[in-house]
């Protein structure tokens, strides 16, 4: 069995590494490209490296994996520390593997403290960092190597910053001794990150010579560290920067990725050539013109500076050579790492295995959980109860490590800041998952605690947008505004981006050339105005401003992706195949880009890639019915695989938890009718009697408020399921693919539709227009049904009805007849059509049986 | 800033045998431990910090014999 060395460089970004590699300046790294595989290795949301290492060696999300933030309360809740590793919920790979007796060993990996009892040695995140002990006082905190037996022999392994001498700064600042270093800090700064990563590397090339090793990880946090710090110096040279400075500092971060390149190189020297070695970065840094001028001052704010991509290079026994791969993602990490050891992959993990690495194909095999199987819960609270001596003096050291700021006298303040912010980067985490539920549950709460903190309330903004919650976004978009109280262009952006999610281009696309024209060019501002193009079904003028976003950028995937959508719709099949695998290269995970890549090689007759495209849509978003089912048509149809057509169907089928009668409609369209006509027949009503009846709608509502909450709450549809529940059409998408339904869709002319909601609302004293007809309500409500019944048309699990509210009226016994035989059941014909019957008697006209 | 103070492994295997071998940079020049260290005996790894704490400690004794 071969080795695996993992090697972690955070913020390693190929657009600082290619200029260097094709300057020779990194020749390890180059050697390592060329003799395995190279790619870009997508980051997750939000890009903050404890909770992005994490996902990395656990395979997945950061909800499942518990580590939300930089800092925690401590355990008695009466101050703060760096994460711990204790908050992890699952197991990370090395305790996969000593769990399979493989000798695994772990350094510096953030965040690892306390180090965990693995099969081998494990150094945690807290070995290297000096702060204000000197070279002779630097004690090694408890907790920080397991086993603890060999603490005092890795604390002499450490070099201390003083230990850093001209001969190491020399060559990252040429001139440093014109630096005035009583008021110039930086020298300090870089002495500081050459001398942690010296002693990570010195612990880490001493387990390697001298410790028997099956899997060897090392975590590098240095690159981030002197790219927050110098980055703005690196070339090119930007007007806003001090010219003293940027000559001065101007060859730092390229100086930290020789020198770690020429770190990489002595692991090169320590392997033999079956170990497979993996170097990756859990994010990228804006190295050019995407270098943000200010950093937001806020917590994470820095975070700004992160951009999307990091990187992955992999050589080893059974990895392709000189090769690139696409669409890796951090999540990949860990399900890839099992594959090579031959072990099965977490069917809870939310990664894959990156299978285009590998020279020669072999099934992935899969367990339900690791978390079941290895179970190392008690050794965590074994160390959890270790620290709790120690703790407060811990803290301070930790405060004088410059880990954390001195939380200062108001500490309860603190600890509340600290749990509303990783609350925060959990709410982000639970949207770049496409949780939405749970993620608008806790940016509300985190909105309704601290309502004037503008980054709660716009990514709640965009959570309602992205969830057509359109009422909810307008109401707090107008708070936002009221909170910020002036004219700004993001302001602007969120109005135009919600006018988009309202269906309306046109006002969006005035407002986004007002941005253009008094702003200049914003952050998605193009993507933007070729959203309200591709609405408008202005294809080519979307493409012609795509173009030139992805000019500026040519790593943002929504462009490529959009761009490929419109040049599907205008039959550019081939050009729409480019653009799509250059999204899903960026952003794999991303379902709606495989759809489109699907649609397209189907329709140049490409019917296996096709298959493949969908196959991995369904994978990635198994509710998407309008996929399987051209799924299915290329299997029966065009590639005569009819048992794979049919086992798409078993599988499907099988899923089904049960049948719901849903009675559909826009509102004032007779859906309340029709429930009173059901249950009259003898089906039971899924109600809560809370909407009372009224003079608008005189026998009841029959609704359940449960439903309107379709969006955040399903939990209630196991209780609906063999009853007979309303929901308007426009919740229609939201319904979870594992229940089948039946809907009777009301139908009405709109015009009356309109006229009646008018007359409602005048009663309730709430339409202030009532002079004016709403022509832009019509074609709205015309838009909703179209695509209510186009996603009809496209789901597996539902049938559906059509009936016309008129109709009903005249002929309510035929209609019931209609409904009947729909339903397969027994229902009471008689009683359904008395229903209609006595109203109309009682009150002599239609309106309010509604 | 460049590799050319990298230290050969071929050296560094020499070392291990035996302590008192000179040190060869990649190009193959004889690399004599300077007393302020060096990046490249940092890339080394343990064994390069160990080297360059000896041979500290042994001019920072000789210096203290002389005074």
């Amino acid at each position: 069995m071969s080795k695996v060395l993992l090697i972690g460089w955070d913020a390693a970004d190929w657009k600082v590494i290619h200029p260097l590699m094709d300057a020779g300046k990194m020749p390890a790294l180059k050697k390592l490209v060329e003799s395995g595989v190279m790619g870009k290795m997508a980051t997750l949301d939000p890009p903050l490296s404890p909770m992005l290492w994490t996902s990395i060696a656990t395979g997945k999300r950061p909800y499942k994996h518990g580590i939300h933030g930089f800092t925690e309360p401590t355990p008695d809740g009466k101050a703060l520390r760096p994460i711990y590793s204790t908050n992890r919920k699952c197991e990370a790979i090395w305790n996969i593997l000593s769990y399979k007796h493989k000798k695994t060993h772990v350094v510096g990996w953030w965040p690892s403290h306390p180090a965990e009892p693995i099969h081998g040695t494990m150094i945690s995140n807290f070995y290297q960092k000096a702060g204000k002990s000197d070279e002779k006082n630097w004690e090694l905190i408890q907790g920080v190597v397991h086993p603890n037996e060999k603490a005092e022999l890795f604390a002499e392994l450490r070099v201390h910053p003083t230990e850093i001498t001209s001969a190491h700064i020399h060559p990252f600042v040429p001139d440093f001794e014109k630096v005035d270093q009583v008021n110039d800090k930086r020298l300090h700064q870089i002495a500081a990150f050459v001398a942690e990563s010296a002693s990570i590397h010195s612990a880490a090339t001493y387990i390697m010579e001298n410790e028997p090793w099956d899997f060897m990880a090392v975590y590098f946090d240095a690159i981030d560290h002197f790219c927050h710090a110098f980055m703005r110096y690196h070339p090119p040279y930007r007007d806003h920067i001090s010219i003293w400075d940027y000559e001065m500092y101007k060859e730092v971060v390229e100086g930290a990725y020789i020198y770690h390149d020429m770190l990489l190189e002595r692991y090169l020297e320590l392997v033999d050539d079956d170990t497979t070695i993996m170097l990756i970065s859990d994010h990228g840094f804006h190295p050019g013109a995407h270098r943000p001028m200010t950093i937001p001052k806020e917590p994470t704010g820095p975070a700004i500076e992160h951009s999307p991509y990091g990187i992955i290079v992999i050589k080893g026994p059974n990895i392709k050579k000189d090769d690139t791969i696409f669409g890796a993602s951090l999540l990949d990490v860990t399900p890839t790492l099992l594959h090579i050891f031959g072990y099965p992959v977490g069917k809870d993990m939310d990664g894959k295995v990156l299978l285009q690495a590998f020279e020669k194909d072999r099934a992935v095999e899969y367990v339900e959980t690791w978390d079941a199987i290895v179970k190392s819960e008690i050794a965590h609270q074994i160390n959890n109860s270790s620290i709790s001596e120690t703790t407060k003096d811990e803290l301070q050291q930790l405060i004088d490590l410059g880990y954390i700021s001195d939380p200062g006298p108001d500490i309860e303040k603190a600890i509340r800041n600290t749990i509303n912010e990783n609350n925060f980067n959990l709410a982000r985490a639970y949207l770049n998952g496409q949780e939405w539920e749970n993620g608008i549950a806790l940016l509300e709460s985190l909105h309704s605690q601290e309502p004037d903190i503008l980054r709660f309330s716009s990514y709640l903004l965009h959570a309602y947008q992205v969830t057509a919650k359109n009422k909810e976004a307008r109401k707090l978009l107008d708070h936002i505004r009221n909170v910020v109280n002036s004219e700004n262009p993001q302001l602007d952006l969120m109005e135009g981006t919600l006018l988009l999610a309202e269906q309306k281009p046109v006002k969006a696309l005035t407002l986004f050339k007002k941005v253009e024209l008094e702003a200049g060019d914003q952050p998605q501002l193009r993507l933007r105005l070729a959203n309200a193009y591709f609405q408008l079904n202005k294809y080519k003028d979307a493409i012609i401003v795509l173009k030139q976003a992805l000019q500026n950028d040519p790593e943002e995937s929504a462009s490529w992706y959009l761009q490929g959508v419109c040049q599907f719709c205008l039959g550019e099949y081939n050009n729409a195949v480019d653009s799509l695998l250059h999204s899903i290269g960026l952003q794999y995970y991303f379902p709606p880009a495989h759809y489109y890549l699907a649609e397209s090689l189907m329709a140049m007759e490409r019917y296996e890639e096709s298959a493949q495209a969908f196959e991995l849509c369904l994978k990635l978003a198994p509710a998407m019915n309008m996929a399987r089912k051209r799924l299915y048509t290329i299997y029966d149809q065009f590639l005569n695989l009819p048992e794979k057509a049919q086992f798409l169907v078993k599988d499907f089928d099988n899923a089904i938890k049960g049948e719901i009668i849903i009675v559909s409609g826009l509102p004032r369209s007779g859906t309340s009718m029709m429930m009173q006509m059901l249950q009259a027949g003898g089906l039971e009503i899924f109600t809560d009697h809370k909407r009372e009846a009224d003079e608008n709608n005189l026998k009841g509502y029959l609704e359940h408020e449960d439903v309107k909450n379709l969006v955040k709450n399903k939990t209630w549809l196991p209780k609906a399921v063999n009853k007979c529940v309303k929901v308007v059409t426009q919740l229609l998408p939201l319904l979870p693919h594992h229940y089948s339904y039946k809907i009777i869709f009301m139908e009405r002319d709109i015009y009356e539709v309109v006229s009646s909601q008018q007359k409602m609302l005048s009663r309730l004293g709430k339409n202030q227009q009532n002079d004016t007809f709403p022509t832009q309500l019509v074609s709205d409500f015309e838009n909703t049904v179209a695509s209510a019944k186009k996603w009809i048309d496209n789901q597996r699990n539902v049938e559906a009805i059509y009936i016309n509210y008129n109709n009903v009226l005249r002929d309510p016994y035929q209609e019931s007849l209609r409904i009947n035989h729909f339903l397969q059941g027994s229902l009471n014909i008689h009683g359904m059509t008395s229903v209609v019957d006595e109203n109309l008697k009682r009150e002599g006209k239609k309106e309010n049986l509604i | 800033m460049h590799h050319s103070d990298h230290l050969s492994s071929e050296k560094h295997q020499d070392i291990k045998g035996q302590k008192q071998a000179p040190l060869m940079t990649v190009d193959g020049q004889s690399y004599d431990i300077p007393y302020e260290g060096s990046l490249g005996l940092l890339a080394m790894g343990y064994e390069g910090v160990r080297l360059w704490r000896e041979k500290r400690n042994q001019i920072n004794k000789d210096n203290k014999i002389k005074e």
